[in-house]
């Protein structure tokens, strides 16, 4: 193996001019990456790791400008080269992975014409030829049906899927180096794993070298062997991966790897009292594909028995019909067949007989924080909105509810929020209004679908010690839905794993993880990755 | 009393946000200039309107012909000045109601899906297939020749258009988590429609809302050429229409009731730029 420098950065510093000033986004990356050897970037969003990757390729962003560093390539000062010689190494020996295969893929071209237009680029090989190294590329990255997937379309392949054809697409030039942006944060745990071990296995085969930009640091200490970690634009420190996870340095550092482990107090362990808020008996949701007369059973036969006040989890990746489960709850959907009984009482007739307490008892906390909140209202103005469903006051005292609320889930000063819009909050400030939101109506269940998922590891931390703050507080039932295992081994007593739309397994969490008996449990845990302690 | 004093003040804000727009501003203006000019037009105009032999046929702009005059003679100011008024009229009248009941059915049929939708995009697709000319021609023959069925043919022809698009605006933001949330919120379903996600389609509402100006102008034109509008009123479309034949012998009368048109429709597309603005979340606030 090779082990001679292919890339070494110096100082480099990257400034964006912007309405609002100059903004630093990277300012004094230091960097060096050996042939072969895969290294990880992280960092927080915002701490500049993807724009450090652009610039090494000078695809700076509107307003973007180099402003000091030197970045140097096997033998070449890539910030001297001109446009043309740029594009000679994009692509063919430094190629890019990024997060979401499914926009940057062209959606209106087969994957085949993909593949053949990124090696055409960069090589001049006759048509006839070209079909064996598309078929040959979509062998390597372990994909099993070549032919048909060389004639498919983007959206008719699995998120997984599309991955793997842009690695194939990254790997066609045989590239010395690939940089992959986040490139698993979208895909499901088991998927994750599986193309981490591709790229571990490429890497291995080819000698090619990984530059790994990620804000997981369990994916970090699996994959790569060394890590820069960045804060505000700068490299704070770097080490050996196993150096880093058992001896951080800087205060940054140690604090983010002490976010990640998420440990959170289970001081006060309360006695659940045996009442049940709701029962869940058999249900199932099908849902008729449209186009052919296909049957898709989403939630098959699902069961379940929560009591006041406990907080339960439930697991599963897409298409396991966790999400389905909660629009059922919720009532949003109909139920195929089965019964829900909330409160003692069977939830279509709940909601006939008196729709808005139905509403007023159980909320929802979703995914996407800034979704989830109309962009063209205030916070007090949606905040609000519940207060003028359900309680008949004025003005001024919903005003001063909202205040409270906003006190409650942590945002101060809370007049300032009030007349803020969404884009001007960060994610974990929205997530924290969607849960004042949630809590306003002191509904008596709360079900989370995703909460934390696409927020930063340090704010993820925050927001759970907030939801078990309520939770402690006003003694209301949970349920958190995750692909995430250890977020619900943090939260929850009680978990259920879903597959494909049945509940495989369900118990106490420490039977779960300690002794699990289905397969698909034991395939879940084991994709789950943790930060080695 | 309390009420109009918030009110006011709500106006106020608006005010003072709007006219920091300089486009908004600019297109109000013109809109404002041109509305004064009609509303006064007996004052301005030299001669009554649809005078003929004012001057003699195709003469160039002059001191006593400001604008030149037509084939018959008719000073083109004072008509420029009497038919701002119908052009005004008309394609107000147009637009707001077509946007008032484009907004409202497409938002009905959008939310709720289903045969609702079915039945009101099946009455959307009638209004869209009729022949403008043919239901002027309807109208007309049943109420006579006038202003006011103009004003009904063009604001019926106008929905459809404003309807889809709300409709399907509205499909898409209907599945956006922040609907889902006010549904489970226990919001009613009129409050969902037109306090959550309308309000979200604002840009297309008032982008739409200049073409469908610049459509209504048109169709009066050729309604009016035809012989099923007032024949006692001129109007810009009216103007042009008249002018396609003679444009060889006088540019001045395609190019003064073209430019008006323009300015005018110019106009309400930088007024609805600036509404838009005020109204954007994303808006810098000072």
């Amino acid at each position: 193996m090779n082990n001679s420098k292919l890339l070494k950065i110096e100082n480099l510093r990257m400034y964006i001019d912007t309405y609002e000033g100059v903004v630093k986004a990277v300012d004094g990356v230091d960097l060096n990456i050996n042939h072969g050897e895969i290294v990880g970037i992280v960092g927080e969003s915002g701490s500049g790791k993807s724009l450090t990757s652009r610039t090494i390729l000078k695809l700076l962003p509107e307003g973007g400008k180099i402003i000091s560093g030197k970045i140097q390539f096997k033998n070449i000062d890539l910030l001297s080269l001109k446009e043309k010689e740029l594009r000679n190494i994009r692509g063919s020996k430094i190629s890019f992975i990024f997060q979401n295969p499914s926009t940057f893929l062209n959606p209106v071209l087969k994957i085949g014409d993909q593949i053949a237009e990124n090696i055409l680029l960069h090589q001049n090989i006759k048509k006839e030829k070209i079909q064996e190294i598309i078929i040959n590329s979509l062998l390597d990255v372990g994909l099993r049906n070549p032919k048909n997937i060389i004639k498919s379309y983007p959206h008719q392949l699995s998120g997984g899927m599309q991955q793997r054809v842009m690695i194939a697409m990254a790997i066609s030039c045989k590239p010395d180096l690939i940089i992959a942006d986040e490139c698993t944060t979208a895909l499901d745990v088991t998927t994750q794993l599986q193309i981490l071990d591709l790229l571990k296995k490429i890497s291995k085969k080819t000698n090619t070298a990984i530059l790994l930009i990620t804000h997981n640091l369990a994916v970090v200490s699996y994959l790569c062997s060394k890590v820069y970690v960045m804060h505000n634009g700068k490299t704070i420190e770097s080490a050996d991966s196993k150096e880093l996870f058992n001896n951080p340095k800087e205060n940054y550092t140690k604090s983010l790897l002490n976010s990640s482990k998420q440990k959170i107090n289970d001081k006060d362990e309360k006695k659940l009292n045996e009442n049940t808020l709701i029962e869940i008996n058999n249900i199932n949701k099908e849902f008729i594909l449209p186009g052919s007369k296909k049957l898709l059973r989403a939630v098959k036969n699902v069961s379940l028995k929560l009591s006041e006040g406990e907080i339960f989890g439930i697991a599963g990746e897409s298409g396991s019909g966790k999400t389905t489960v909660a629009n059922l709850l919720m009532g949003l959907t109909e139920l195929s067949s089965g019964k829900i009984i909330f409160l003692d009482k069977e939830i279509y007739k709940f909601m006939k007989d008196d729709r808005k307490l139905f509403r007023k008892n159980i909320q929802m906390v979703f995914q996407d924080p800034y979704g989830s909140l109309n962009p063209r209202k205030t916070i007090g103005e949606t905040l609000s909105l519940v207060f003028n469903i359900h309680f008949d006051l004025n003005q001024n005292d919903i005003k001063k509810k909202v205040l409270d609320l906003l006190k409650m889930v942590e945002l101060s000063p809370p007049e300032m929020f009030f007349d803020r819009h969404p884009h001007e909050l960060s994610g974990g400030q929205q997530q924290r209004v969607a849960i004042a939101r949630a809590i306003s109506t002191s509904p008596k269940l709360i079900i989370t679908d995703e909460a934390v998922a696409s927020l930063d590891m340090s704010i993820r931390a925050e927001i759970l010690k907030l939801l078990k703050k309520i939770n402690f507080e006003t003694n209301v039932t949970m349920i958190m839905i995750s692909h995430d295992l250890s977020i619900l081994k943090n939260m929850c007593k009680r978990i259920a794993i879903m597959y494909l739309g049945e509940i495989v397994e369900i118990g106490n969490k420490n039977e779960i993880f300690n002794n699990p008996k289905h397969d698909y449990t034991k395939k879940l845990i084991s994709a789950t990755l943790e930060i080695p302690s | 009393m309390k009420k109009n004093y918030k009110n006011i003040n709500k106006l106020k804000t608006f005010w003072n946000i709007f006219k920091q727009n300089k486009i908004g501003l600019a297109g109000l203006i013109i809109l404002i200039f041109f509305i004064i000019l009609s509303i006064f037009a007996p004052i301005f105009a030299t001669y009554p309107p649809l005078t003929t032999g004012a001057g003699e046929a195709f003469q160039n702009p002059s001191i006593k012909h400001f604008l030149g005059t037509d084939n018959l003679g008719r000073d083109l100011y004072s008509e420029l000045l009497y038919g701002a008024r119908v052009t005004l009229i008309v394609s107000f009248i147009a637009v707001i109601t077509s946007t008032v009941v484009g907004v409202f059915l497409g938002a009905i049929a959008g939310f709720y899906g289903g045969l609702i939708d079915s039945v009101l995009m099946r009455i959307t697709e009638i209004f869209l297939v009729i022949p403008p000319i043919f239901l002027a021609l309807v109208l007309v023959a049943i109420f006579g020749a006038n202003i006011i069925n103009i004003i009904i043919v063009i604001s019926i022809l106008s929905w459809p258009q404003t309807a889809r698009l709300v409709r399907a605006e509205i499909l898409s933001l209907k599945e956006r988590p922040y609907c889902k949330a006010a549904i489970a919120a226990g919001a009613s379903d009129f409050k969902i429609i037109f306090s959550e996600l309308v309000p979200n389609t604002m840009t297309t509402i008032l982008v739409n809302m200049s073409l469908t100006q610049a459509t209504a102008i048109l169709i009066e034109s050729a309604l009016s050429f035809l012989g099923f509008g007032d024949s006692s009123m001129v109007s810009w479309g009216l103007m042009l229409n008249n002018a396609q034949e003679f444009f060889r012998q006088s540019w001045y009368m395609v190019f003064f009731p073209g430019i008006a048109i323009f300015l005018v429709v110019l106009s309400l597309n930088l007024f609805g730029e600036g509404l838009n603005d005020v109204f954007n979340p994303r808006r810098k606030k000072n």
